[in-house]
């Protein structure tokens, strides 16, 4: 084994992890996570040199993940907008912290490959603008209102803030 | 609590609820990424080969996202020392998926014969050989008949 699959090897035990969250998040399906981080890790094996070079190998690896993954999620939304009938469809839960996760999750999947992106990157990477700018190679203006949009959109889908639910137990 | 709040504690509920496992397997990774260099490198050596071009890389880039590895991981179980598989006769992009699944690095040659455009002829080390995992393979494939492109006229003008 050379030194190449060593570090390689040592990347994948330490950050595929991370990675598989992040990637969950994108797609909303376990399956398909573990495809985008393994598509991502083979992407940064063939680039391992300027893996290791970058300033911050984990931030570029995340940016081969999230544009992959912006890619994969626009095939998608093609070929899912001919199914009628998604079999999928989430049981009603019992539980409203539940019920707020599937909404949640349910919002997520409605939004648009790179909202989606943005909502991520801020909210569960807790990168900045500035940082989601770069991951995203576009503007921070841009950052901004993708994530106004998105916003919108959720806090719609979400509805009100069921203050009860978040409150008990507190 | 607002909406970003609420989606700062929706999205890590929501990815700790899928339960996801801590680590993907190295082995595994590491095999796909294998792969996917040599897929990578042997396009960029085709697409430069204008007379096989079109039918190498057409098969390659299909077998390069949808076939699974005709080898099983089991071949990779003693990590020292490996027998080269037997993949002569075998279209170029089968050979490739069979030699990195098992281990090995390739090489495409070229050459001309009389076997069909794009088959493997013969491979160096050859089928059968103990090496070690990593080793360059080099698969020499046939680029069709010499005579293909200057067909000997049967016919007077």
């Amino acid at each position: 084994m050379n030194r190449r699959d060593e570090e390689f090897r040592e990347f994948v035990v330490g950050r595929s992890g991370a990675l598989l969250r992040t990637a969950y998040l994108m797609t909303g399906d376990r399956g398909l996570a573990e495809d985008l981080v393994q598509s991502t890790l083979a992407k940064a094996y063939v680039a391992w040199g300027r893996v290791q070079s970058a300033d911050n190998p984990d931030a570029y690896v995340r940016r081969i993940l999230i544009n992959t993954g912006i890619r994969a999620g626009r095939r998608r939304q093609i070929t899912e907008i001919l199914r009628a009938d998604p079999p999928e469809a989430p049981a009603p839960d019992t539980t409203a912290h539940v019920d707020e996760r599937q909404r949640l999750a349910t919002a997520l999947t409605d939004l648009p490959p790179r909202q989606r992106a943005v909502v991520v990157l801020r909210y569960f990477d807790d990168l900045s603008e500035v940082a989601a700018a770069e991951i995203l190679s576009c503007s921070v203006g841009t950052v901004k209102s993708q994530a106004s949009k998105a916003l919108t959109k959720l806090r719609l889908a979400l509805g009100e803030v069921p203050e009860e639910v978040h409150r008990d137990g507190c | 609590m607002d909406v970003e709040d609420r989606l700062r504690h929706g999205l890590s509920a929501l990815a700790d609820a899928a339960q996801l496992p801590a680590t993907l397997p190295a082995d595994a990774v590491l095999r796909r990424g294998r792969r996917r260099r040599v897929t990578v490198r042997s396009s960029a050596l085709i697409a430069s080969a204008a007379v096989v071009a079109t039918a190498i890389a057409v098969p390659l880039a299909i077998s390069g996202t949808h076939h699974t590895p005709a080898v099983k991981p089991a071949v990779i179980q003693s990590p020292q020392v490996l027998s080269v598989p037997d993949v002569t006769l075998q279209p170029l992009a089968a050979a490739i998926q069979t030699m990195t699944a098992a281990g090995f690095e390739v090489q495409v040659n070229r050459t001309t014969g009389l076997e069909p455009l794009g088959v493997v002829i013969y491979e160096s080390p050859a089928a059968g050989s103990r090496t070690t995992p990593g080793t360059t393979v080099t698969l020499t494939v046939s680029a069709g008949p010499a005579s293909a492109t200057s067909q000997p006229s049967t016919t007077t003008p």
